[in-house]
């Protein structure tokens, strides 16, 4: 399997023989950018990576697993989208010694299989996902010692399954105010918001009743879903809740401290750079706009947040300020 | 992804084997400097087809990776 010394799966797509994997020839690039597709983006810039690509069946990836154990993951990182998970991620990557995977759109595909093709069984999905993190755990780089995977939005959906897939790997949700979220929305809307994009059956609707929605509402109770999901799976002590409010000091050294890094008490000067710049576009200063979007909010978007979010982001709350009384009872 | 002309795909097949000669088609990332390099080492090899060949197969990769999720 030397073969694929340097190759990552970029993309999966269905052929008649079912999921195929798109490898690209990705060498000495990190995943640094925000997010999975961006890094993919800029090794597929050389015209060498973008004509030489392999196309295997899964097996390939189950191959590489038995062959080639990569770093197994030390983190998992959930969100309700718009919620600081990016900033998290970004600031993990800036560590040369980690990998982070970024909402690579292989796992979405994973994920949803079932749904493209229902004879896909809960174990082949677990089986992939597990080949997968395996194939973008390779060590490539002198030095690399932890792996992180942040999903999309939308995952925590399939949290119970991706649980069974790796029980032991810490994760966290990461969530933030109901209104600055939908805000943060309505500037930019993230397609999850936007009807048809994903199966409605992954909410648990029918088409016609996702069609009969108005815009805002649809996103409004795509969001509630997630955030129910972050609660329900949060019950028992399981996982950790993160508040957008509590970024990005929480990350170092607690959030570090919990996916089990051994870390100093001063956050590393390159991760700390990280924290200045915005997330998404790390070329532009992170400028804080609470104050800014609070004055500026439309009557209906209030009126979705209370209707869909804002009983679960208090139960979150909640839940979130009893584990942290609880460690530090302990 | 919708197989090249034959030849082209052939010598598409010699470079996935051979990391070497994959290194050195890397080396080069302006296009028409890579699009030259890529014809005449397929001659080489006995693999003919033109520059506008791998244009094609080249913007077909392209759309292949753009259009992931359609």
């Amino acid at each position: 399997m030397n073969d694929f010394a340097g190759w990552m799966p970029i993309r999966l797509h269905w052929a008649q023989s079912g999921l195929m994997v798109d490898w690209a020839f990705m060498g000495d690039l990190r995943f640094t950018e925000p997010f999975f597709a961006q890094t993919v983006g800029e090794s597929l810039r050389n015209p060498a990576n973008l004509l030489f690509r392999r196309d295997t069946p899964m097996d390939m990836l189950g191959e590489l697993n038995t062959q080639s154990p990569g770093i197994p993951p030390a983190g998992f990182i959930f969100h309700g989208s718009r919620c600081g998970s990016t900033l998290i991620a970004q600031m993990l990557s800036a560590l040369p010694e980690n990998i982070v995977i970024s909402e690579a759109g292989p796992i979405d595909i994973v994920l949803r299989s079932h749904l493209r093709d229902p004879a896909i069984s809960e174990e082949q999905r677990i089986l992939w996902l597990r080949w997968l993190l395996n194939a973008f755990g390779q060590r490539r780089f002198a030095g690399e010692k932890s792996f992180f995977v942040k999903f999309d939005s939308w995952h925590a959906l399939f949290l119970p399954l991706i649980q069974r897939a790796f029980p032991s790997v810490p994760w966290i949700f990461v969530y933030r105010e109901p209104v600055a979220l939908l805000l943060s929305h309505s500037r930019r809307v993230g397609g999850h918001m936007i009807p048809g994009v994903l199966e409605p059956t992954l909410f648990g609707w029918d088409a016609q009743t996702a069609t009969g929605m108005r815009l805002g509402e649809y996103g409004g109770r795509v969001l509630g879903r997630i955030y129910e999901a972050g609660l329900d799976q949060t019950a028992g002590g399981k996982g950790k809740l993160v508040n957008y409010e509590e970024l990005p000091q929480i990350v170092w050294p607690d959030l570090m401290r919990y996916w089990d890094f051994d870390c100093a008490p001063q956050m590393p000067e390159a991760m700390s750079r990280v924290r200045r710049f915005h997330a998404k576009n790390p070329s532009q200063p992170f400028v804080a706009d609470a104050d800014a979007k609070s004055r500026a909010v439309p009557d209906g978007m209030r009126q979705f947040a209370g209707q869909w979010l804002d009983g679960i982001y208090r139960q979150l709350e909640a839940r979130r300020v009893e584990s942290r009384n609880t460690v530090k009872d302990g | 992804m919708k197989l090249a002309p034959e030849n082209l795909e052939r010598f598409r097949r010699l470079v996935l084997a051979d990391p070497q000669l994959l290194e050195k088609l890397r080396k080069n990332s302006d296009l028409n400097t890579f699009i030259t390099l890529t014809v005449r080492l397929g001659a080489e090899r006995g693999c003919i087809f033109t520059a506008d060949q791998v244009r094609a197969a080249l913007q077909e990769s392209r759309r292949a990776w753009l259009e992931r999720w359609i």
